[in-house]
């Protein structure tokens, strides 16, 4: 546990070696939620309820949404794939640390993101429902941050065979921007869209905790009806089935390449 | 001038090849911008079916916004993307072989790169662009004839923020993505500046004039901009341009070479 702490350390004090550079990453955050926020606020006005939503709870999915995002969007595995093509993957491998936990100790972002949506909401005085749910919500946070992990890391791990991992992982954080809900809950749209998104891992790292922390009634109880039709343990279940499918994917990907790896001078 | 074109016309060839070197990427970029660009359409959509207006605007009205905001931005895209890797040119010092050549190094750090992969895209905007404009009522040659003039405009101030990036590579190596944030700060003018609250609507409309670059062509075209607004919006343009490349001499002198 040491060793990924000052993995913790070493990556927080990485972000403010370039001070400008850091301050200005974060202003490109708050700029991305301003946009749902305020097109939202501006139909509210016309029409104060959406969906089964009014102003507080559609504003509240959309703040705790984006902090939860912070941890899903969060990842360091960015640079995997050109640490893979240029060679100094073998940096890392050759360290006594578990590559996968390693990584994985990068996520630090929340302490930002915390202060940036607290700014928001104080500036233009928002009004918020408390989170709700605790108990179910953890689990199924941790699901989103994992999921999301293990399916950056398997995309990263295409650069074993292919130099051009950017245009797939481009292609990757369009669906996530938009599928996994961010812009608005996804409960909203046609039921057989909906229904088909759902089959998808995106609703599992942004709208299904987000959602959770805003219903006002307790989803284990079975006379619950705000999942648009289906039931939380329906919900839970696909969850931890793509929480494993995406741990079993990433594994494989990487047994596979890291077979395949070799480079040459180091 | 004929120089200068064959120059622009030989490096964009050259560029074109560079990227067809990348098959994947090509088909994998054009996929995910087609995406991007269907999401956000069809989330236009979704907000009008809950309601028949937003701040005004009705839902053609508003398309016109969110086209109008893609044909300002691929088309700076496809032109200026060069601008996307300069900095690491000025890291690693190769930016000295390019001030080395016989002409204005904008020829290649500025429009040295024209990204053909935006053109497939932009083509269709620009004809569903055409498409909405038609279903507009009252439309007239004079507005449209203001419309093609503020985004003529429009292009000017992007040149003006490129150059400006181009000139914060040199000043400061901190700053990697200032790019990026043009492009996060341009995003907001993917709809009409009244939808955000003050003072986010004067800052972004006077201070960082994404409304001026965004959403004053579509409000001329809907006849909504008063005679005032044209010339401020020509004012910026060239305020901004001048200061941009203010920025740029600025840069030039204070750029120390790595020495080769």
């Amino acid at each position: 546990m040491k060793k990924y702490l000052a993995v913790l350390t070493v990556s927080f004090k990485e972000y403010f070696v370039y001070r400008i550079n850091f301050i200005l990453w974060r202003f490109r955050v708050v700029l991305n939620i301003i946009i749902p926020l305020f097109l939202w606020s501006a139909v509210l006005d016309r029409n104060p309820v959406i969906g089964d939503y009014d102003r507080t709870q559609f504003v509240s999915y959309l703040i705790y949404g984006n902090l939860i995002g912070t941890f899903v969007f969060g990842t360091r595995t960015f640079d995997i794939s050109s640490d893979i093509n240029d060679g100094k993957i073998i940096n890392t491998l050759l360290k006594p640390v578990s590559f996968f936990n390693c990584h994985f100790a990068k996520l630090i972002n929340l302490f930002f993101a915390v202060f940036e949506l607290y700014l928001i909401v104080w500036f233009f005085k928002l009004q918020l429902i408390p989170p709700n749910n605790p108990i179910l919500f953890l689990p199924i946070f941790l699901n989103s941050v994992l999921i999301s992990y293990f399916i950056n890391l398997t995309l990263s791990f295409l650069g074993f065979w292919t130099t051009e991992v950017w245009p797939i992982r481009f292609v990757f954080m369009v669906l996530l921007s938009f599928v996994a809900g961010n812009y608005f809950p996804l409960d909203i749209i046609p039921q057989p869209i909906y229904k088909l998104i759902m089959v998808t891992p995106f609703p599992y790292m942004f709208y299904l905790p987000a959602k959770i922390l805003i219903s006002h009634e307790n989803p284990l109880l079975p006379t619950t009806s705000g999942y648009a039709g289906q039931s939380i343990g329906q919900l839970i279940l696909f969850s931890y089935i793509w929480l494993f499918a995406s741990y079993f994917l990433a594994r494989l990907v990487w047994r596979k390449g890291i077979k395949s790896f070799s480079f040459w001078g180091r | 001038m004929r120089k200068v074109l064959k120059l622009f016309t030989v490096y964009a060839k050259l560029y074109l090849k560079m990227v067809i070197q990348h098959k994947l990427g090509i088909v994998f970029f054009t996929l995910g911008k087609l995406a991007r660009f269907l999401f956000l359409f069809f989330m236009i959509y979704l907000v009008f079916s809950k309601t028949n207006l937003v701040k005004g605007y009705s839902f053609n009205q508003m398309i016109i916004f969110y086209l109008t905001f893609n044909v300002v931005d691929t088309t700076a895209q496809l032109l200026f993307r060069e601008v996307y890797r300069f900095r690491p040119q000025v890291v690693s010092g190769s930016f000295d072989l390019i001030l080395l050549k016989p002409h204005h190094p904008f020829l290649r750090i500025l429009v040295g790169g024209v990204d053909f992969l935006d053109l497939i895209l932009l083509i269709p905007y620009i004809l569903i662009l055409i498409y909405f404009i038609i279903q507009l009522p009252n439309i007239s040659l004079l507005l449209i004839a203001g419309y093609l003039l503020l985004v003529a405009n429009s292009l000017i101030i992007a040149t003006a923020f490129h150059i400006a990036v181009l000139a914060l590579a040199i000043l400061t190596t901190e700053v990697d993505h200032a790019i990026m944030v043009y492009r996060d700060l341009t995003s907001l003018g993917r709809f009409p500046m009244e939808i955000y609250r003050e003072p986010i609507r004067a800052v972004f409309t006077f201070v960082i004039p994404v409304g001026i670059m965004m959403s004053f062509p579509p409000k001329a075209l809907l006849n909504l901009l008063s005679p005032a607004s044209y010339l401020l919006s020509l004012f910026a343009s060239s305020l901004l341009l001048t200061l941009s490349l203010k920025l740029w001499n600025l840069a030039l002198k204070k750029y120390q070479s790595w020495g080769g």
